[in-house]
C-alpha cells in the first residue's frame, strides 16, 4: 500500500479562447482574445490564445490596450454559459478516473487518483491519458501539477507544467532544494504583490530564503498565515481532495462593478437595491436566510483603496429583499464618505434555513414572502429581467444589463 | 524529479483517437444525408445531390473501416446518448465499460474540418 497521496492539479489553458477556438474552425491559428464587450470595445481581456500572448496581449488587461499591441486580434463576446458547461463536462471525465475531484476554480480541479493508480497505471500514463481525454472530447488543453499533496500539485502546475512542452510536472517534496526553493519568492503560492513588498523589505527574495527561515519569525509578523507560508514553501499540507467542498454555504454575496463612477447616494441606492434582490433571490432559492449583511464600496482607483466595507447583525434573519435594503442603506449613509463609488457589493452571512422565522405584530411577513416567491418563479421562468422594480429604469439601473450576464459577462 | 520525456503517446490514447474520429465520420454521413433530404426541395438539387451523396459514401465508408479495426482490438461500441450539449458514448474497452463525453458544438466543429479534408483530398484527386 502507498503511504504517499497523489494529487492531480489540472489546469485549463486559456480556457474561454480554447473553447471558442474549438467549436469554432475559423478561428484556427489566429490571435483570439475572450473579452467584454467587441461591439462597444469596452472591457477587458478574459482570455488569450496561446498565439494571442505571443504578441504580448494578456488576461487581464483592457480590450483597447491588448488591440494596440495586435492589429489582427480576433475579439470573441464570452458564453459563459457554455465555459460553464464545458466545466462540468471536464469533471464529468475527470471522474471516470477517481471520484474524489474538487473544482477549485471554472479551469482548475484537484484530483486525489491515490486509489486509481492500480487500475490507470503510474502517475504519468494517468495524466497523459486524462490530458488526451480532455483535448479530444472538449477541445481544450490542459496541464496537470502532480504532488503528494495540493499545495504542490498546484505549485508544480503554476511553475512547471504550464511552461512545459508536455504540460506534465510533479514536484515531488524531496527534491523541493532543487526546484522549488531557487524560485522567487512571489511564485510561491500565497504570496501577492503586497506581501511580496513586506518579504523582499525584510529581505526575502528566494523560496529557500523563507524555507530556511524559523516559522516563529513569520508567525510573530503574520500570525497564523505566516505559518502557513513557512508550510507551502516546504510543500506541506494535509488537507484533502473534498467533492463536496462547495456544498457547505457560508455566505451568499454579489458584487458589481459599474460601467462609470457614480456620485450620489440616490444613484448608488438604486444598485445597492437590485443587489439586495439578487442577494435574497439566491438565500431563497436555498431556502436560507442570513442574519448579518456587510455592504462594501470601492473608489475607481483601485490601487489607493478608497471607500468601505463593513458589516452589522440584523435584528431578525431574513431573505426579504427590503428588509435587507433598509439595513444596507444604514450601513451606506454611516460609512460612505461621499467619495465617487465604482464596485459596490452586499454579502449576506450567518445562514440559517429559513422554514421558521420570527413573526411580526406590525409587518405581514407571510404575505411579503409569499410575494417574493411568485418574483422568483416569475423570474425562473421568463428571465431574470421579466420583472424588475421600477427604480432600475432609472439611468443608474443595471438590472437589465446583469440580466443578460452571468458574474458579470455575457451568458 | 521523473524525466518529462518518459511520457509518450501510448496505445490507449491511439485508440482513443481513433474512437473519436470513427464518432465523426459515423456523425458526418448522417448528416449529409439529412442535409441531402432537406436540399432535395431545392430547385438545384441535382447539382446538390451528387455531392452530397459522394461525401456521405466517403464519410460511411470510414466510419465501418475504422470501427472495423477498433473491433479487432477490443473496442466496441455499446450506446450513444444526447444529454443536453454533451454527446455521451459508451465503448467496452478489452471488457470494461468506459464512457466519453463530447462536446457538440466541438464535434459539430471537427466535422467541418473532416468536410474540408474531404474537398482537399478530392480536389488532389482531380489533378
Amino acid at each position: 500500500m502507498q503511504s504517499k497521496r497523489i494529487i492531480f492539479l489540472a489546469d485549463m489553458q486559456s480556457f474561454y479562447a480554447s473553447i471558442e477556438k474549438a467549436a469554432n474552425p475559423s478561428l484556427q491559428g489566429k490571435p483570439v482574445v475572450v473579452a467584454g464587450d467587441p461591439e462597444r470595445r469596452s472591457g477587458v481581456v478574459l482570455a488569450a490564445c496561446p498565439i494571442a500572448k505571443s504578441y504580448g496581449v494578456a488576461s487581464p488587461e483592457a480590450l483597447w490596450q491588448a488591440q494596440q499591441k495586435c492589429r489582427d486580434l480576433v475579439v470573441v463576446k464570452p458564453r459563459m454559459e457554455m465555459y460553464i458547461r464545458a466545466s462540468l463536462q471536464i469533471t464529468r471525465i475527470f471522474e471516470s478516473f477517481t471520484d474524489l475531484v474538487e473544482p477549485y476554480s471554472i479551469d482548475e480541479q484537484f484530483l486525489d487518483v491515490t486509489g486509481s493508480l492500480s487500475l490507470f497505471g503510474d502517475p504519468w500514463k494517468l495524466a497523459e491519458t486524462i490530458r488526451e481525454r480532455v483535448r479530444l472530447e472538449t477541445g481544450v488543453i490542459c496541464r496537470i501539477g502532480i504532488g503528494e499533496n495540493k499545495i504542490l500539485a498546484k505549485m508544480a502546475c503554476d511553475n512547471f507544467a504550464k511552461k512545459q512542452e508536455k504540460g506534465i510536472f510533479w514536484l515531488e517534496k524531496e527534491k523541493l532544494h532543487d526546484t522549488l526553493w531557487p524560485l522567487p519568492i512571489e511564485k510561491l503560492f500565497g504570496v501577492g504583490s503586497r506581501m511580496k513588498r513586506h518579504l523582499h523589505m525584510m529581505g526575502i527574495y528566494r523560496i529557500g530564503q523563507m524555507a530556511e527561515m524559523s516559522p516563529a519569525v513569520l508567525t510573530r509578523r503574520w500570525g497564523v498565515n505566516g505559518e502557513v507560508l513557512w508550510r507551502t514553501a516546504h510543500g506541506l499540507d494535509d488537507s484533502p481532495v473534498s467533492p463536496k467542498t462547495h456544498d457547505l454555504q457560508k455566505g451568499i454575496g454579489h458584487h458589481m462593478t459599474l460601467p462609470r463612477d457614480y456620485h450620489t447616494a440616490r444613484e448608488i441606492k438604486v444598485v445597492l437595491l437590485e443587489l439586495c434582490e439578487e442577494v435574497c433571490r439566491r438565500a431563497r432559492s436555498k431556502q436560507l436566510m442570513g442574519g448579518v449583511v456587510s455592504v462594501g464600496c470601492r473608489g475607481a482607483d483601485f490601487d489607493t483603496h478608497t471607500g468601505f466595507w463593513r458589516q452589522m447583525k440584523l435584528d431578525d434573519c431574513t431573505n426579504d429583499a427590503m428588509t435587507l435594503y433598509k439595513a444596507v442603506c444604514r450601513l451606506f449613509e454611516r460609512y460612505w464618505q461621499h467619495t465617487p463609488v465604482r464596485s459596490v457589493g452586499v454579502h449576506l452571512g450567518q445562514l440559517t434555513e429559513d422554514d421558521v422565522c420570527q413573526l411580526d405584530f406590525f409587518a405581514d411577513k407571510e404575505r411579503q414572502r409569499s410575494l417574493a416567491y411568485v418574483m422568483d418563479s416569475i423570474r425562473a421562468k421568463y428571465g431574470n429581467a421579466a420583472i424588475l422594480r421600477a427604480s432600475s429604469l432609472l439611468s443608474a439601473g443595471q438590472a437589465q444589463e446583469r440580466a443578460r450576464k452571468i458574474g458579470g459577462h455575457y451568458k | 524529479m521523473i524525466d518529462k520525456q518518459q511520457v509518450t503517446q501510448t496505445d490507449n490514447e491511439r485508440w482513443l483517437e481513433l474512437l473519436r474520429e470513427c464518432i465523426l465520420h459515423g456523425m458526418l454521413f448522417k448528416a449529409a444525408m439529412w442535409d441531402l433530404a432537406l436540399l432535395s426541395r431545392q430547385p438545384l438539387k441535382i447539382s446538390y445531390r451528387a455531392v452530397l451523396e459522394d461525401l456521405s459514401r466517403w464519410a460511411e465508408r470510414e466510419h465501418n473501416r475504422i470501427k472495423a479495426t477498433l473491433r479487432q482490438n477490443g473496442y466496441e461500441f455499446a450506446g450513444t446518448q444526447k444529454q443536453g450539449s454533451f454527446y455521451a458514448v459508451r465503448f467496452r474497452e478489452r471488457g470494461y465499460y468506459r464512457e466519453a463525453v463530447y462536446s457538440i458544438e466541438v464535434l459539430r466543429a471537427e466535422c467541418q474540418k473532416l468536410v474540408d479534408r474531404w474537398v482537399e483530398q478530392r480536389r488532389e484527386g482531380s489533378r
